[in-house]
């Protein structure tokens, strides 16, 4: 584990998804404005709906639920 | 249902920031991984925190994938402007590696249209109330890293009961 991880204090052991963990280290700027799924480390599904995401992604990972985000648009401030 | 004081907090976990790279440069934010719940549907979804937000805000495709029942429509302003919201709750987990920690019943903001060239209704955010009631939060803006420590002082979170008065159909804009 590296000055760089998410972690437990107490175990010290990394306390995110593996799904997480790849989005934490991936290039997603081509997906700009898109939603993305995310399997494992790979990234299963991407559009601008989400349903058809969802419904995309939910087909290739059958029993298993992928992550979802949605990839800020290019040069996007978020003033919210 | 569960109240706070039934939420086993972890002393202290540390998230990294995560990495949005935009034309060679690279843009830090505070995101976690969260569980939605509403009954056996479940959606995994990457959340900002967000602490200028009241409350937390969901995409309408999540809360209707997630068959979350909508309550009136309303007004909202954001720092980009007034827009249309409706709210609602559900259950969430912090995602955690090996074992998540279930938060229960919150309260949630859907917007309903988008404003400006500002696609506030696709943000998924995780506002104030009550996720920063749940932990003692720091941001490290300078290593990039968000700590959620248990909080020294207990707060007594009562979850919402049926704060949906009335379901209409929400169609988005």
């Amino acid at each position: 584990m590296s000055q760089e991880d998410s972690y437990d204090s107490k175990y010290r052991c990394i306390v995110v998804s593996q799904e997480f963990e790849f989005l934490s280290v991936t290039d997603t700027s081509q997906y700009a404005g898109k939603w993305i799924a995310v399997l494992g480390r790979e990234i299963i599904a991407s559009g601008d709906d989400l349903k058809e995401v969802y419904k995309e992604a939910k087909a290739k990972a059958g029993k298993k639920e992928p992550l979802f985000m949605r990839v800020p648009k290019e040069q996007e401030t978020l003033i919210l | 249902m569960r109240g706070f004081r039934d939420i086993k907090i972890p002393n202290t976990i540390t998230f990294k920031y995560v990495t949005d790279k935009r034309d060679g440069k690279t843009i830090k934010r505070p995101r976690v991984e969260i569980l939605l719940k509403n009954g056996d549907k479940v959606f995994r979804l990457v959340m900002l925190v967000d602490s200028g937000a009241d409350t937390s805000f969901i995409p309408l495709e999540v809360a209707e994938l997630l068959e979350l029942k909508l309550g009136e429509v309303k007004k909202s302003r954001s720092a980009s402007g007034p827009f249309e919201t409706t709210n609602s709750t559900c259950e969430i987990e912090l995602v955690k590696r090996g074992n998540n920690i279930p938060l229960g019943q919150i309260p949630v903001v859907i917007p309903t249209k988008k404003i400006d060239d500002t696609d506030v209704s696709s943000y998924a955010l995780l506002g104030r109330f009550p996720f920063f009631s749940f932990f003692d939060i720091t941001f490290r803006e300078n290593s990039g890293k968000l700590i959620l420590r248990k909080p020294k002082k207990k707060f007594n979170y009562k979850p919402p009961t049926s704060s949906i008065k009335e379901v209409k159909a929400v169609t988005k804009k």
